[in-house]
């Protein structure tokens, strides 16, 4: 009787299965408490119970595919924002540079200009 | 390019946060990497077609690089889980008349926390006759799941119900017992 509590068990934390995790249940992978962990988040409404259930219709190698597939666009459009935002921070910088020497060289030709006056 | 090992242990807030810092793009993708495969799973449910999910999935990567709010997100996953469901239940509605009824039944409702409505504690002895109520299919799968600890793949083997129906009489199971507690405790 009392193994039913879990049916009202609150989970405070947010979890977040790792796709790890993810891959070794759906491959059959895992036994006793792990299994049981991620069987319990199936049981309640939410992201990884609606994933776990979508994922059965893939093949492991499927998942794995589709998934590289989609970070390998998701870093190809980052890295070039990525790329062109350093750039531009790289650019900025070098003008700062720029003008810091500018202001300098000036301020040694004043002063001495000033002592040979 | 793929995401730094060392940037993997930050939580998704710490990741929001160098990413409202410094508008740089790269934290956002650590997150939306980290959920790369459930946001796949999602949209697999909902589309039941692996090029329809894909392609939701980088719609959605894209939503969420080009359009994430100004105002702060206090729980970045349930706000791309949120996205990721509109974004396929549009695409359903987009295609109704090519879209079998059934990928309709599948969406489920907003996810309501069952454990809220228990404020309470309940014996578990009204527990057990809150179970009797059930319909056959629900008591089964409760009872296999809880009681008897088994798991889904062991439940599926025994009854010949699908994975799918496990899943749902287990959800809808412990929705009705809700359902039949709070009725029992208001009256």
């Amino acid at each position: 009787m009392k193994d039913y509590r879990d049916i009202w068990k609150r989970r405070t934390e947010r979890h977040t299965l790792s796709d790890e995790q993810l891959m070794a249940y759906l491959e059959g992978r895992l036994a006793g408490p792990e299994r049981r962990d991620i069987e319990e988040l199936l049981s309640s409404e939410g992201m990884e119970s609606d994933a776990i259930e979508g994922l059965q219709a893939l093949s492991a190698a499927e998942a794995h595919r589709m998934r590289a597939r989609l970070l390998a666009r998701l870093w190809k459009r980052v890295g070039r924002r990525h790329r062109i935002r350093r750039k531009r921070g790289m650019n900025q910088a070098g003008i700062i540079a720029v003008a810091v020497l500018l202001v300098l060289l000036i301020a040694c030709f004043l002063v001495f200009w000033m002592l040979r006056k | 390019m793929q995401s730094s090992s060392h940037h993997t242990n930050l939580t998704d807030e710490e990741l929001l946060l160098r990413y409202r810092q410094s508008a740089d793009n790269y934290w956002l993708g650590l997150l939306l990497q980290r959920y790369a495969l459930l946001l796949l799973g999602v949209a697999m449910k909902y589309l039941q077609e692996k090029a329809l999910a894909e392609d939701a999935v980088q719609q959605v990567f894209l939503k969420a690089l080009t359009h994430l709010p100004q105002a702060e997100i206090i729980n970045f996953k349930g706000w791309l889980y949120v996205l990721t469901r509109n974004h396929c239940l549009q695409t359903l509605r987009d295609a109704a008349p090519l879209a079998p009824e059934s990928s309709l039944e599948k969406v489920a409702g907003d996810a309501e926390p069952l454990e809220d409505a228990l404020r309470h504690e309940l014996h578990l002895t009204e527990l057990e006759k809150a179970i009797e109520e059930l319909g056959p299919e629900q008591q089964t799968c409760i009872r296999a799941f809880y009681l008897q600890r088994k798991s889904y793949q062991e439940i599926t083997a025994a009854t010949g119900y699908s994975f799918a129906q496990v899943k749902s009489y287990i959800q809808n199971g412990k929705r009705n017992l809700k359902i039949i507690l709070s009725r029992r405790t208001s009256i």
